[in-house]
C-alpha cells in the first residue's frame, strides 16, 4: 500500500532555498520527509532544515511523537527557520 | 556640566514652554554609570525632578528626550533615542525608542537630552543647535500630518514631530522621526498638551570614544556577527518582522478577531513572504543599522514605510482582515496622523467585539472595512465614536463594559502575541512596567516558540528567572542607545545549526526548563559574578566600555539593566500603578481546547518572578533590592 501524500510548506530562508512554497510528498512520518527533503534539495537547503520547527497541521511535532510522528493523507507539514522580530 | 566618560556629550538641556526659560539639566557621572542613559536614566530623572500623582498631560508634567552613549556612534543600530513621561494612557511609566535621525544630530549638537515642562501658550517647536535652544512659533505647523510637518522644518536636521493625534491628545498618540515612531505609551499626547509641535536638531560635533582602536575592532567584529546571524542577517533583512506573522499563526498566537482565537486561515495573504513577494519595493534601516528590517511599499504610488509585523496582525487577523494593500495603506495614514498602530489596532478589535456584542452603537464589524479610513481620522480628531477609540481599551471598556476582553494590560495595549500559547510572555504582560508591550515583557515568545532552542511554552517552570533576564538585558541595551534585535545574536549562530530534532537540542531545551534555580542565583551574584565580557554573545558591554571608559561588564551591564527595571516599578508604585494583571479572556478563556487559560500558570510564576526579582508579595521592590542596587541614593539635580 502507497504512504499517504501529504503538503510539505516551507517559509522564510527556507522558502527562498526550496524555489517554491510547497512540495507534495508521500511519506508515513516525520522522518521519511526529512530523509525525501534531504535527498532533493542542496546542502544549504539542508543545513536551514535542520534547525527548523516543524508542525504538523496545527501542532509543532515536539508535542506529538517527534520525527517518529505518523502522517495521513492530506496532512500539511509546516517547516519554519527559527526567527525573531517583534 | 562636563562627563569624565566618552560617548555622552556631557550637557542636556532644560526648557520650560510656559516661561520661555531654556536652561542646563544636570545629570552626574554617577548616575551615568549606573543608569547608562536613555528609558533607565530618564525614569530616574523622572522620579527625582516630577511630583507624585500629576496630571501626564498637565503643564507641570516632565517630557524627556534623551540618547544612550551609543546613540550616534556608529556602533551597529545605534539611531536609538528615547522619549519619556507619564503616559497619559497608562498612568504608569511611559517610554518609546525611536531609530529616526533626531537622537544622532541633538547628540551632535552636544546634547544628550532634553527635559521639556510647562506649557507654550500657542503652538511651537523646539530648535536645536550647537549654541542651545530655541523656542519657535509653529502656528502654521499646527494642523499638519507628521510628514508635513517634517518638510515644513529645516532641511538636513533631525526631526521629531506629532501629528493631529498629538495635537488632540488621543491617548495613544506617537511622535515620529522620520519615518520611525516613538509609538506607545501616547508620549505624542504629552507633546500636544504642551504645544508642542516639533524638535529639530543639527550639529557637527563628534562623538569620541575612549579607546578608540578598540571601539572600531569590537564595532567591526559586531558587525559581522550581525551580518553572518540567521536572523539579524538574513530573515529581518529579507522578510523584516513581518516574518513572524506564519510563525506566530502556526503556533495558534496570532490575535484573530480580538483575542478570540489564535490562529487565522488567511495569515499567508498578510505574512511577511507574501509582503516581501508582492509588495516590497525594498528593504531599508535606520542610521548605523546593517540588519536592515525597515519595509518600503507603495501606498498612491509613493514610496513609503510598509507595517511592522504587529500592525499586520492588529490590522489584519485581528479584524479578520487579509488585504494586505489596505493594511499597508491604513499604516500610511496612522504614521502622518501620528497613531501608535499597537494600541490604535487593539482599541478597534475591541470596540467592534463590544459592537458585536450589542454594548455600543456603531457600523463597525470584523471582515467589512469601508468604514477604516474615516475611523482612523475621527480618532486622530476626537469625531464621534473616534473619540471614545481615541480614549483607548481600558477607557472605553469603563465606559461600554466587556472589560474581559478588553485586551490591555495596566492600561497598555497587548500586542500581537496571544500568551496562552507562549505562559511566558503572560507573566511578562503582566508585569511589564510599562504595560502590554511585548519588549518590556521580556519577549518570552522568542524563548518559547520561535528561537533556534525553545522551552515548553506551556509550562511555567523556569519562566520567572528567565523573564527576569530577559527584561534586565531589553532594558539596558535599551539604556545604551543601542536596538534590541540585535540581542537574537545572544542565541549564537552556532546554535542554528545544531539538530532540531537531535539529542544535544533535546538536552538544552530541558537544561533551559530546569533552569530557574541557577538563573535566580545568576540574578543575586550580580554584578561581580560575571566580572567579564562576553563578545560573541553580548557585545554590548564590550563596546559601551571601549566607548565611554567606564570599567563595564556583562555584570554591571546586566545590573543596570536590573536597576532601570527597578526604577521604573518604584515609578509605578509611586503612581499607584503597579497591579499585574492580564485580562479575563487570558485569563479564563481557553485558546486550545486540550490547553487550560493562563489563571493557573499565572499562579505559579507571578510569585515567583517576585521572588526573583527581590520585590515583596505585591510586586514592590523590597529596600534591601533597592539598596543593592543604589536605588534611592539621589545624584541627580
Amino acid at each position: 500500500m502507497d504512504k499517504p501524500e501529504v503538503t510539505v510548506r516551507f517559509y522564510a530562508a527556507l522558502r527562498a532555498r526550496a524555489g517554491s512554497d510547497e512540495i507534495l510528498c508521500r511519506a508515513a512520518n516525520v522522518k521519511d520527509v526529512i530523509r525525501h527533503l534531504k535527498s532533493s534539495f542542496g546542502t544549504d537547503f539542508n543545513r536551514v532544515l535542520n534547525s527548523c520547527h516543524i508542525f504538523l497541521n496545527e501542532e509543532n511535532i515536539v508535542f506529538m511523537r517527534g520525527v517518529s510522528t505518523r502522517l495521513k493523507e492530506g496532512d500539511t507539514l509546516h517547516i519554519l527557520p527559527p526567527t525573531g522580530g517583534g | 556640566m562636563a562627563t569624565k566618560f566618552k560617548g555622552y556629550m556631557g550637557n542636556m538641556l532644560k526648557v520650560n514652554l510656559s516661561t520661555g526659560e531654556v536652561s542646563e539639566f544636570d545629570v552626574t557621572d554617577r548616575d551615568r554609570e549606573l543608569y547608562i542613559g536613555n528609558k533607565s536614566l530618564a525614569t530616574k530623572i523622572l522620579m527625582d525632578n516630577q511630583k507624585a500623582g500629576i496630571d501626564p498631560l498637565s503643564p507641570e508634567a516632565m517630557l524627556i528626550v534623551n540618547t544612550g552613549p551609543l546613540t550616534g556612534s556608529n556602533a551597529p543600530c545605534t539611531s536609538r533615542f528615547n522619549v519619556s513621561a507619564k503616559s497619559p494612557l497608562t498612568g504608569a511609566i511611559g517610554a518609546s525608542n525611536c531609530g529616526g535621525d533626531f537622537g544622532v544630530q541633538l547628540k551632535r549638537c552636544g546634547y544628550d537630552g532634553i527635559v521639556i515642562t510647562g506649557k507654550a501658550d500657542k503652538p511651537v517647536y523646539i530648535d536645536i543647535t550647537e549654541k542651545g535652544a530655541e523656542i519657535k512659533d509653529a502656528s502654521h505647523l499646527w494642523g499638519l500630518d507628521t510628514e508635513k510637518t517634517q518638510e515644513a522644518l529645516s532641511p538636513k536636521t533631525g526631526k521629531l514631530v506629532i501629528g493631529p493625534a498629538g495635537e488632540n491628545l488621543v491617548k495613544y498618540a506617537c511622535l515620529i522621526s522620520q519615518e520611525r515612531a516613538a509609538g506607545r505609551c501616547g508620549l505624542g499626547a504629552v507633546a500636544g498638551s504642551k504645544n508642542l509641535k516639533a524638535l529639530q536638531a543639527k550639529g557637527s560635533k563628534k562623538i569620541e570614544a575612549a579607546d578608540p582602536e578598540g571601539f572600531k575592532k569590537a564595532v567591526k567584529n559586531w558587525i559581522d556577527m550581525l551580518k553572518s546571524h540567521p536572523t539579524t542577517g538574513e530573515t529581518l533583512p529579507k522578510y523584516g518582522t513581518a516574518n513572524l506573522v506564519n510563525p506566530i499563526n502556526l503556533s495558534n498566537a496570532l490575535p484573530t478577531a480580538n483575542f478570540s482565537r489564535g490562529r487565522y486561515e488567511d495569515a499567508e495573504m498578510i505574512s511577511g513572504e507574501t509582503l516581501a513577494e508582492k509588495y516590497l519595493v525594498k528593504n531599508m534601516g535606520c542610521l548605523s543599522c546593517p540588519i536592515r528590517c525597515g519595509r518600503v511599499v507603495e501606498v498612491d504610488g509613493k514610496q513609503v514605510k510598509g507595517p511592522e509585523f504587529e500592525t499586520l496582525g492588529l490590522f489584519g487577523s485581528n479584524i479578520l482582515n487579509n488585504d494586505l494593500t489596505l493594511i499597508n495603506k491604513w499604516n500610511r495614514q496612522m504614521d502622518l496622523l501620528g497613531l501608535d498602530t499597537i494600541s490604535c489596532g487593539n482599541s478597534i478589535g475591541f470596540a467592534i467585539e463590544l459592537t458585536q456584542k450589542g454594548l455600543l452603537k456603531s457600523d463597525l464589524k470584523f471582515g467589512e472595512f469601508g468604514w477604516m479610513e474615516q475611523l482612523l481620522e475621527d480618532i486622530a480628531h476626537r469625531r464621534g465614536i473616534g473619540n471614545d477609540i481615541a480614549e483607548g481599551s481600558r477607557a472605553m471598556a469603563r465606559k461600554y463594559g466587556g472589560e474581559e476582553f478588553a485586551i490591555n494590560a495596566r492600561g497598555l495595549e497587548v500586542a500581537c502575541y496571544d500568551p496562552r500559547s507562549s505562559v511566558g510572555m503572560g507573566l511578562g504582560y503582566a508585569v511589564s512596567n510599562r504595560g502590554g508591550c511585548h519588549i518590556n515583557a521580556g519577549y518570552m515568545i522568542f524563548m518559547e516558540r520561535t528561537g533556534p532552542i525553545t522551552m515548553d511554552p506551556y509550562s511555567p517552570a523556569s519562566k520567572a528567572a528567565w523573564t527576569v533576564f530577559q527584561q534586565n538585558i531589553f532594558e539596558a541595551v535599551s539604556a545604551s542607545g543601542n536596538c534590541i534585535f540585535t540581542t537574537y545574536a545572544i542565541m549564537h549562530k552556532l546554535l542554528h545549526k545544531i539538530n532540531k530534532r537531535g539529542l544535544l537540542s533535546k538536552i538544552i531545551s530541558k537544561v533551559l526548563g530546569v533552569s530557574g534555580l541557577a538563573m535566580d542565583h545568576t540574578a543575586m551574584i550580580l554584578p561581580w559574578g560575571m566580572p567579564m565580557n562576553m563578545p560573541v554573545m553580548i557585545p554590548h558591554s564590550l563596546v559601551i566600555g571601549k566607548l565611554t571608559g567606564m570599567k563595564m561588564t556583562l555584570g554591571k551591564f546586566l545590573q543596570a539593566g536590573e536597576r532601570g527595571y527597578n526604577i521604573e516599578r518604584m515609578f509605578n508604585v509611586r503612581e499607584g500603578a503597579a497591579q499585574d494583571t492580564l485580562p479575563g479572556r487570558f485569563m479564563d478563556e481557553k485558546l486550545d481546547p486540550k490547553r487550560p487559560p493562563l489563571r493557573a500558570a499565572m499562579a505559579k510564576m507571578l510569585p515567583g518572578y517576585y521572588k526573583v526579582r527581590g520585590w515583596d508579595a505585591t510586586g514592590v521592590p523590597k529596600k534591601k533590592k533597592l539598596a543593592k542596587l543604589g536605588i534611592g541614593i539621589s545624584a541627580s539635580k
